[in-house]
């Protein structure tokens, strides 16, 4: 399985789990959507478009919200600890 | 020893007890110890990786109290400790310099885009309808957030990154998008 871990620039979105879908300009995990735009979510993108390309399961992502103050990647963090 | 030497030195010592300062250090001083004290709690709540720390001599220009912080972070705390009314002297870098460097604005031109670039940050946009087209550079954690705030958006209306950024990233794009501002009012 591939997870991807990391942070998106939107302030409240929570800690969030689930496999990653692109509709149209959109990131889709679970039900946000999410701006392609810089960091994981282009990351998430291109590892969804090549997953499809070669027909294999698209990848499971772990994602926060962080605008630049550390509070999504402290999320993140306490989780895989405690997993 | 002079000032520079007495703060090299200072980084070194430091190094070797604790591990934690680096060239990217910095500190902020105070005039009185409650407020470095007071300023130390904001910080921490605010999820900040501060240290309370003494100072050599040489550095103390108020209290014996100083802050170190990870000087990438320093527009945040600014205006983190200017909201909650906590006053300091200065924010001062470990290696002066760093920051004389960063602060070197160079402009190139590109057919219809004009890039601007301060330090490690750099903000193109096209010269005929004052768009911002892209912002590159940077690594620090609120590029992202100022990416989608600042693109395309007409350089008239776009936020400004100091104001809503957290990093020193955040401060150089700030210097690129007033110089970019100086130039489209130029025409």
């Amino acid at each position: 399985m591939l997870l991807i871990v990391g942070t998106v620039p939107i302030k409240d979105l929570p800690l969030t789990i689930g496999e990653a879908r692109v509709v149209g300009d959109l990131l889709v995990v679970n039900d946000y959507n999410i701006s392609c735009t810089q960091g994981t979510a282009s990351m998430i993108n291109a590892a969804v478009k090549t997953t499809e390309y070669l027909n294999i399961n698209k990848p499971q992502v772990l994602i926060a919200g962080d605008i630049g103050e550390g509070k999504g990647s402290r999320e993140i963090y306490k989780y895989l600890i405690k997993i | 020893m002079d000032r520079k030497d007495s703060k090299i030195g200072f980084l070194n010592s430091f190094k070797r007890r604790k591990n934690k300062l680096s060239e990217r250090s910095g500190l902020v001083l105070f005039m009185d110890v409650q407020k470095a004290l007071k300023a130390e709690k904001i910080l921490k709540n605010a999820g900040y990786e501060i240290k309370l720390v003494a100072p050599p001599p040489e550095l103390r220009e108020g209290c014996d109290l100083v802050i170190a912080i990870n000087l990438v972070e320093k527009p945040g705390i600014e205006r983190r400790l200017d909201k909650k009314k906590v006053k300091y002297i200065e924010v001062i870098p470990l290696k002066i310099d760093t920051s004389n460097l960063l602060e070197v604005v160079k402009i190139k031109y590109f057919g219809n885009n004009i890039m601007v670039k301060a330090g490690n940050m750099k903000l193109a946009f096209n010269k005929n309808n004052g768009i911002i087209v892209n912002i590159s550079g940077g690594g620090c954690p609120d590029i992202p957030y100022l990416y989608s705030k600042l693109i395309n958006k007409l350089l008239e209306e776009a936020p400004r990154p100091k104001n809503i950024g957290f990093t020193l990233c955040a401060l150089m794009l700030d210097i690129t998008l007033n110089e970019s501002l100086t130039l489209w009012r130029k025409g």
